[in-house]
């Protein structure tokens, strides 16, 4: 403080010499990575959509062995089986996961199937059992099951179909077509929509003219008849295997003009940002220019428009195999079990055929959560 | 006291407090400049007193007592209803992006007339004459023009003057500016603080003036407020503070201010007999396309008639304003943008040598250009690949040459970064960890990767703080005299040019209008425009004040020059040397 008035002077040491030699910003100093890691942390329902996925797809190699039933395993005495509760108090006693036996009876006023608990029997579950075989992981023939129901009982956790298949069971194995249709599409829709897209965003001018106005035409067209014609014109002796194949890339190369359109437009700004203007005045090639600086930029931008779109994919198989012209059985995604549920009569009168609805629904939602958390993550320079 | 700011601590969340126990007040009729670098806290500041933090930011402690006609409350414990009639009719503020700052869906008019019928209660008809009123009051040549505009069709000034007219237009008590200048150019710059001066005589409001720009704050300061990271470090009277300060950070802020000299040296005229670069009259005219199919073609000469040489081993400076065409002028140094038919850009590699044709250069010659002529990038932040480590940034230019091996490579990289001035520890780090000042270094080091004979400097320090920019400065002149370097300087402010530069060349629309040594240049001007230019340079002295009525009697608008300097119309002066080393264009 001084004599002169009104005139004010920090008391505090003050140190002109500021070192320049440490970094301005030590927690900043992070590979990228971690940074968007960090931010993403804080988006809950990413980080639990994230999760769910995770296990979703870990868990597909081992459909088999979860399932207590295969999916084509019939069970005539058991047609549009009633959803089985598991309990674990009989009669006042701890006895273990257990299910009563249920048998059929037909309601012949109504024309319905109607099924009869025998609460007197409790009918545990076996753990770790034999039934029927399948492929563990796609190629090791195994009969393992995790857990089955004993001799003269079932164990139809979310009920049966018409033909007495399964459903909880079908639903695991139908994860493992309609999860994985996804990652093949957006494969053929990647390398399509980056190189394409990057190339017009790089060149611009008569190269992105030309290639926008594709775009646009591409996208004009109503994509239900197109996915439709498109899958009609798939031989019909082709096996699931190959038809499976098929309908992916067809989805694949219908959605690749959404992808290009993203890359254009950050290659676009991208290429305006100085850093690339000091590596092209430094003598550097386009394709240097294009690997190092501009594709590093964007992988995850890139990664954000993968993952939304998955859930188009995903939903258009299941509208496909729901009308009949994606995979048909003995194949067993959530769409072709749909297909047996377009019927109204039969979901008001056994609601439990509807269910495939509910994992998609979960799936598509997961991936747009995830989708948009990564989405917010991605720019870490940017204030909160 | 009017506005009596005391003790104000905010913070973020759970941090630590970015205000620490700030307090400032401003009296009735009077300025007060809050003046500080980045990081300072001068804005949050300000947005606190109007109650426009981010959501969370927390006001720890603190009072702001407003003492206006018949009010005498706390502005940072008001309700949200009263801070609304508060806003805009007894305290408004005009920012520093007036683009970003202006709805660009409503025109200019409407947006400032809606003031009026949110405050007043007039109505439209009145409030449109009211508003045509203040926009003579603020300069607007055209008004039935300004009144119908959208924020997008004016220019940087134009919106200003429109934002001012904005705030002032309730005839507030108290107005605030948060660095409204900043973004503009010198001479637009001094329109706008004459304006706003004037205002203040007028109507007698008190101002509250955010800057870090002490030759700003020396002209219409009546106080001032020194900040460093969120505290005060010295405030009271402009003429003690700027003359006498006592704290270290006020003199080191003071000492970083650069200066216009004003007293020639004596002139060595150098004759360059040893360029390193010559440029003989250079063209380039843009052809921008208005229309899709069949729009009409319009001609934008972004340059014209531009030749000037750089002897080896020295600065040669381009200052202009925004839209002078001196950034085109360095990309086509470099290559980067082809000039038009006649123009000739000669460059020589070795003294004595056979020059280049930077124009036709193809392949492998090119490269060799490309290594020997190099750039510093005007914007620190974005001239940095961010996803890069600071090594592979620096040995980019080597690995795109092919030259040396990995680790003779690394140990370049190392060198130069020693030689910047930075820590060689530095190099596995990423580019956001480091402050502004150091990346320009880092800048500076890759630029110096290939060894390269001329450097191309694009406004390097203009988006640095005062400190700094000083700092980088010196580290520029210090390796072209150990390197033996020579430079083409391009900026936009005076006082850094006649630091650095022996030459110096003023461009007005795509025009030199006048070249010659900084000292000559700032001592005796012939041209209307540098004239125009050096007078509206702000000092940080309080005894050399500018005028700035005189100046915003638009001494930079072409029209109001005499007539042999005149460039409207068909025949344009040529460069004439009037007296040796000294060229202008004048009709002889």
């Amino acid at each position: 403080m001084t004599h002169r008035p009104n005139h004010y002077v920090d008391p505090a040491p003050y140190d002109p010499a500021e070192d320049i030699r440490t970094p301005g910003h030590p927690d900043l100093d992070v590979p990228n990575r971690v940074l968007i890691w960090h931010r993403f942390k804080r988006y809950k329902p990413g980080v639990i959509s994230g999760i769910f996925l995770a296990l979703s797809y870990l868990m597909l190699p081992f459909a088999g062995f979860i399932a207590p039933y295969t999916p084509n395993e019939r069970h005539a005495a058991h047609l549009y089986a009633t959803p089985q509760m598991v309990h674990l108090f009989h009669e006042g006693q701890f006895i273990g996961p257990y299910v009563y036996p249920i048998t059929a009876e037909a309601d012949l006023v109504n024309f319905r199937w109607t099924y009869i608990q025998d609460r007197k029997t409790a009918a545990r579950l076996e753990w770790f059992c034999e039934g029927h075989t399948y492929n563990l992981m796609g190629f090791i023939p195994s009969d393992a099951h995790l857990f089955c129901a004993p001799e003269g009982a079932t164990v139809f956790l979310w009920g049966a179909d018409r033909l007495g298949r399964d459903i909880f069971s079908r639903i695991l194995y139908g994860a493992q077509l309609s999860l994985t249709v996804g990652l093949i599409g957006i494969t053929v829709s990647f390398l399509l929509g980056i190189s394409i897209g990057g190339i017009a965003g790089y060149f611009g001018g008569r190269v992105d003219w030309g290639v926008q106005r594709v775009i646009e035409i591409l996208r004009s067209l109503p994509e239900l008849p197109l996915w439709l014609a498109l899958s009609a014109a798939v031989p019909g002796h082709w096996g699931p295997g190959a038809v499976f194949f098929i309908i992916s890339i067809i989805l694949g190369l219908l959605d690749w003009p959404g992808l290009a359109r993203a890359v254009r437009s950050k290659f676009l700004a991208l290429r305006e940002e100085e850093f690339v203007r000091a590596a092209e005045m430094m003598g550097a090639r386009p394709r240097r220019v294009i690997s190092r600086h501009l594709l590093p930029n964007f992988s995850s931008h890139l990664i954000a428009s993968a993952i939304l779109s998955i859930p188009a994919m995903i939903l258009g198989e299941t509208a496909l195999s729901f009308l009949g012209l994606g995979l048909r059985t003995p194949a067993v995604s959530w769409g072709v079990m749909l297909n047996d549920a377009q019927n109204l009569a039969s979901i008001e009168i056994y609601p439990w055929t509807a269910l495939p609805m509910l994992p998609v629904v979960l799936v598509v939602l997961a991936f747009n959560f995830l989708g948009d958390g990564l989405r917010e993550s991605l720019d870490p320079y940017s204030d909160d | 006291m009017l506005l009596q700011v005391e003790n104000l601590s905010i913070s973020f969340g759970k941090d630590a407090p970015i205000i620490q126990n700030v307090s400032f007040g401003v009296e009735r009729g009077q300025t007060l400049a809050i003046v500080g670098e980045s990081g300072s806290g001068k804005t949050i500041c300000c947005r606190a007193l109007l109650d426009i933090l981010p959501g969370s930011a927390r006001i720890d402690t603190g009072t702001a007592r407003f003492r206006g006609l018949g009010l005498d409350i706390d502005l940072l414990n008001l309700s949200n209803k009263a801070m609304r009639s508060i806003r805009g009719d007894r305290i408004s503020m005009i920012f520093q992006e007036p683009m970003r700052s202006l709805s660009p869906l409503h025109r200019v008019g409407h947006q400032v007339a809606e003031v009026l019928c949110l405050h007043r209660g007039l109505p439209w008809r009145e409030a449109r004459r009211t508003v045509k009123d203040q926009f003579s009051r603020v300069g607007f040549k055209d008004i039935q023009r300004a009144w119908n505009a959208y924020p997008f069709e004016m220019s940087g000034g134009m919106r200003q003057r429109a934002m001012i007219a904005m705030a002032i237009i309730a005839k507030p008590d108290v107005l605030i500016a948060d660095e409204p200048t900043t973004a503009l150019d010198v001479t637009t710059q001094a329109h706008i603080l004459g304006l706003i001066k004037d205002l203040r005589e007028e109507t007698g409001m008190s101002v509250i003036f955010v800057t870090h720009d002490l030759g700003v704050v020396a002209n219409i300061a009546d106080s001032v407020c020194v900040m460093r990271r969120g505290r005060v470090m010295e405030s009271g009277p402009v003429d003690t503070v700027i003359k006498k300060p006592d704290h270290g950070y006020t003199r080191k802020l003071l000492a970083a201010a650069p200066v216009i000299p004003h007293e020639a040296m004596p002139n060595d005229v150098q004759l360059a007999e040893d360029p390193i670069l010559r440029l003989d009259s250079v063209h380039k005219t843009f052809i921008i396309k208005t229309g899709q199919f069949f729009g009409r073609v319009r001609e934008f000469r972004a340059v014209e008639d531009v030749s000037f040489a750089i002897p080896r081993g020295k600065t040669f400076a381009i200052v202009g304003e925004s839209g002078s065409g001196k950034s085109t002028v360095a990309n086509m140094v470099l290559g980067a943008l082809r000039a038009d038919e006649g123009s000739k850009i000669r460059y020589w590699p070795k003294r004595g040598g056979e020059p280049l044709d930077v124009q036709t250069l193809t392949g492998k010659s090119r490269r060799r250009f490309q290594g020997s002529a190099q750039m510093v990038f005007q914007d620190p932040f974005s001239s940095l690949s961010p996803r890069m480590q600071i090594l592979d940034i620096l040995t980019e230019p080597l690995a795109i040459h092919g030259i040396g091996t990995r680790k003779e490579r690394r140990e370049k990289a190392a060198a130069l970064i020693e030689r910047v001035g930075l820590d060689p520890g530095m190099l596995r780090r990423f580019p956001h960890a480091f402050s502004g000042g150091q990346r320009q270094r880092l800048s500076i080091a890759r630029a110096l990767m290939l060894e390269p004979d001329l450097l191309v400097c694009d406004e390097p320090t203009s988006a640095l703080d005062l400190s700094v920019q000083a700092q980088v400065l010196n580290l520029l002149e210090e390796i072209r005299d150990n390197l033996g370097l020579s430079y083409l300087f391009i900026s936009h402010d005076l006082a850094v040019v006649a630091r650095v530069a022996d030459e110096c060349a003023v461009m007005h629309q795509g025009l030199i209008v006048e070249m010659a040594a900084p000292d000559v240049l700032f001592t005796q001007p012939k041209h209307p425009y540098t004239k125009a230019l050096i007078a509206a340079c702000l000092e940080a002295d309080v005894d050399r004040k500018v005028n700035l009525a005189t100046i915003s009697m638009g001494a930079g608008d072409p029209h109001s020059w005499p007539s042999e300097y005149a460039m409207c119309g068909t025949s344009l002066p040529a460069l004439v040397e009037t007296v040796p080393g000294h060229m202008v264009r004048i009709q002889t």
